[in-house]
């Protein structure tokens, strides 16, 4: 056996000193050049500058719409493909591809070609081999961050469908704000719906809950297995609640479902305390494991903090797992 | 010290009460225990959330200070890292190549991390069985860094904390290449227990307590219990540990509630091999817990010698 030797080195990753040199060089030399041959105001095309500033904003619009279709409602989105008009001075297609978290792997690319379609595609995730099925999970953990200030989400609760509910609580004089924040889903084509109620006494607080359709990634279908111990779905989720550190683990009664001729599915339910940080690792690392499926994951807030989490995950089963 | 011929490192490990630094030295292959303290801190201390206030970490820096009267001295400190500082996420191997398992780790946790990838500092430890990714805060590591300063002690230097608890096993001679280990550091607010299988880290539990205090009761021994039996379980059921190591002063305590969970159970001493300062074994016989109660420390220590 050896002495473990991890190296934690603080030191920032900076661009050494060369390489910056070089580059500073290069530029100045490049300006110097231009400008002995033709003059620096002959390089500047205004049209060309205004026709890629107005492609960037057509790019924002898209991307818009591309969330609205497809549910990738993070801008930025890394399975969109960017193309512009073959008039265009300025083309260039990006196209970022990231695969899923444990499955092989692909680095981010982007290529300048001299000519491209004056169109833009958002690729589907069914048509995306390199979608990353972690894409709706993401995407609905970030919705709370959509409403406004002082709305306290108090339960939030997505669905690998793409079905998202978030419940919480929000003061009258808010309420505009959560209306307008809702109205910006509508747009983005996640359908919401915005209830209002008042529990209990007059006095407190009001409730509200909505709905919507996020879209999603996920697979349809269970991963499958020929076989599988009956036990193993309930220790692949705690060891990932155990990693993250959660605490108080208690599992659900799994649930069997005949899915097709031979196939049974087979769905294990989790539930956990944690942090937000700690239920955020939790919700990842089931969300990218490929041996299963999550099907729904679940926050509720409780006492100091701390988060409620409960996951489903599911896997499709050649034969009937042993009980 | 100068001129000596020596290699000196401190390991420091803050708990929730208390800073234990345990100063070692090695000459050629010969490493001693130089000195060892405790220092007790005011007030029940948090890491790494503390450490950002001014206020706490001045207090902290007194604490260090106070280690030099001690007879411990910090020119090479090193500190345990854990809590929402760090992590160390288990994953898989790229069989019969550490390098490309390197690089699948290391991109793996750039995709995991995304916008928060340059806040972390990554390293890969690679076991016969797994691949582990540990990551600690850049900003958590340059508040050391302003601690040590302020302390006027020396450049710090970092490990996790059960990794310094498996390198405690491994200097105090304890560590065996077949069967289990089971490493249990339990403090006031906090538990740990660290699982080795076949002399190598392979998971590690870690957890706060639900109830306020520091005396071992009934709830905490169950919840204890519960980690350990979650460590042990094979997917067949719960396989007792070949060795339980009790690794700080309350898990001394908790040891004999333990029974059934490990086949021998037996408080580490780090030291246990080591030549030993006159002064050092003094402090060490005076310590609460003795050996056990230095073993984040120590393992600490023992890694920092290794890199000079």
């Amino acid at each position: 056996m050896a002495m473990i030797r991890i190296e934690l080195e603080n030191d920032r990753r900076r661009l050494p000193m060369y390489l910056a040199a070089a580059g500073v060089i290069a530029i100045v030399a490049a300006l110097y050049g231009i400008d002995r041959q033709v003059g620096l105001l002959h390089v500047l095309n205004f049209d060309a500058v205004r026709q890629y500033t107005g492609s960037i904003l057509q790019d924002s619009a898209s991307t818009v719409a591309a969330e609205a279709g497809h549910g990738n409602a993070e801008a930025g989105d890394r399975s969109a493909s960017v193309t512009q008009s073959a008039d265009a001075p300025l083309s260039m297609t990006v196209a970022i591809e990231s695969a899923p978290v444990s499955q092989g792997r692909s680095q981010p690319r982007v290529t300048r070609p001299a000519v491209a379609a004056a169109t833009v595609v958002a690729q589907s995730p069914a048509e995306s081999a390199a979608s990353t099925p972690v894409t709706w999970w993401q995407t609905a953990q970030r919705m709370s961050r959509r409403l406004p200030r002082g709305t306290t989400v108090t339960r939030h609760v997505s669905h690998a469908d793409g079905t998202f509910r978030l419940e919480g609580t929000s003061l009258s004089n808010q309420h505009d704000g959560l209306r307008q924040s809702v109205g910006m889903l509508h747009e983005l084509g996640l359908q919401p719906t915005l209830t209002f109620w008042r529990a209990g006494t007059s006095a407190s607080t009001p409730s509200f809950a909505i709905q919507g359709f996020a879209g999603s990634d996920a697979p349809r279908t269970p991963p499958q297995r020929a076989s599988m111990h009956v036990d193993a779905l309930v220790h692949l989720a705690q060891d990932h609640a155990r990693t993250a550190g959660l605490l108080r683990l208690s599992t659900l009664r799994p649930t069997h479902e005949t899915w097709s001729p031979g196939n049974t599915r087979v769905e294990q339910g989790l539930s956990a305390v944690g942090d937000r940080s700690q239920v955020a690792a939790f919700g990842m690392a089931l969300a990218s494991e490929s041996q299963v499926r999550l099907t729904s994951f679940s926050t509720e807030s409780i006492e100091g903090g701390l988060l409620r989490v409960t996951a489903s995950i599911d896997v499709l089963l050649g034969k009937e797992p042993s009980r | 010290m100068i001129g000596s011929g020596s290699k000196y490192c401190t390991g420091v490990h803050i708990t929730d009460d208390a800073v234990y630094a345990v100063q070692m030295s090695r000459r050629r292959k010969t490493i001693s225990l130089s000195a060892c303290a405790r220092v007790d801190l005011p007030d029940p201390y948090q890491l790494p959330e503390r450490l950002a206030e001014d206020v706490d970490r001045a207090a902290l820096a007194a604490a260090l200070r106070q280690l030099a009267v001690a007879g411990v001295e910090c020119q090479r400190p090193y500190f345990g890292l854990g809590g929402t500082s760090s992590f160390v996420k288990r994953r898989f191997l790229i069989p019969n190549s550490r390098t490309e398992t390197r690089e699948q780790l290391m991109w793996e946790a750039r995709q995991s991390l995304e916008d928060d990838y340059d806040d972390f500092v990554l390293d890969v430890l690679q076991t016969s069985r797994y691949g582990f990714v540990v990551a600690a805060r850049r900003e958590v590591l340059e508040l050391y860094g302003v601690l040590c300063r302020q302390a006027k002690i020396g450049k710090p230097g970092f490990d996790m904390i059960p990794f310094a608890l498996v390198n405690a096993l491994e200097g105090g001679g304890a560590a065996r290449d077949e069967g289990s280990d089971l490493l249990v550091q339990l403090e006031a607010a906090q538990g740990r227990v660290v699982l080795m299988r076949d002399g190598e880290f392979e998971a590690e539990a870690v957890w706060d307590w639900e109830d306020e205090g520091t005396a071992v009761s009934a709830a905490r021994i169950d919840l204890l219990r519960s980690y350990v039996e979650g460590l042990l379980d094979t997917g067949q059921g719960t396989e007792a540990a070949d060795r339980v190591w009790l690794a700080s002063a309350q898990a001394l305590d908790a040891g004999e509630h333990l029974a059934g969970l490990g086949r021998s159970i037996t408080p580490l001493d780090p030291f246990a091999q080591l030549r030993r300062r006159t002064s050092a074994d003094e402090a060490l016989e005076a310590m609460p817990g003795g050996g056990a109660a230095l073993a984040v420390a120590a393992g600490l220590a023992f890694r920092g010698l290794a890199d000079v």
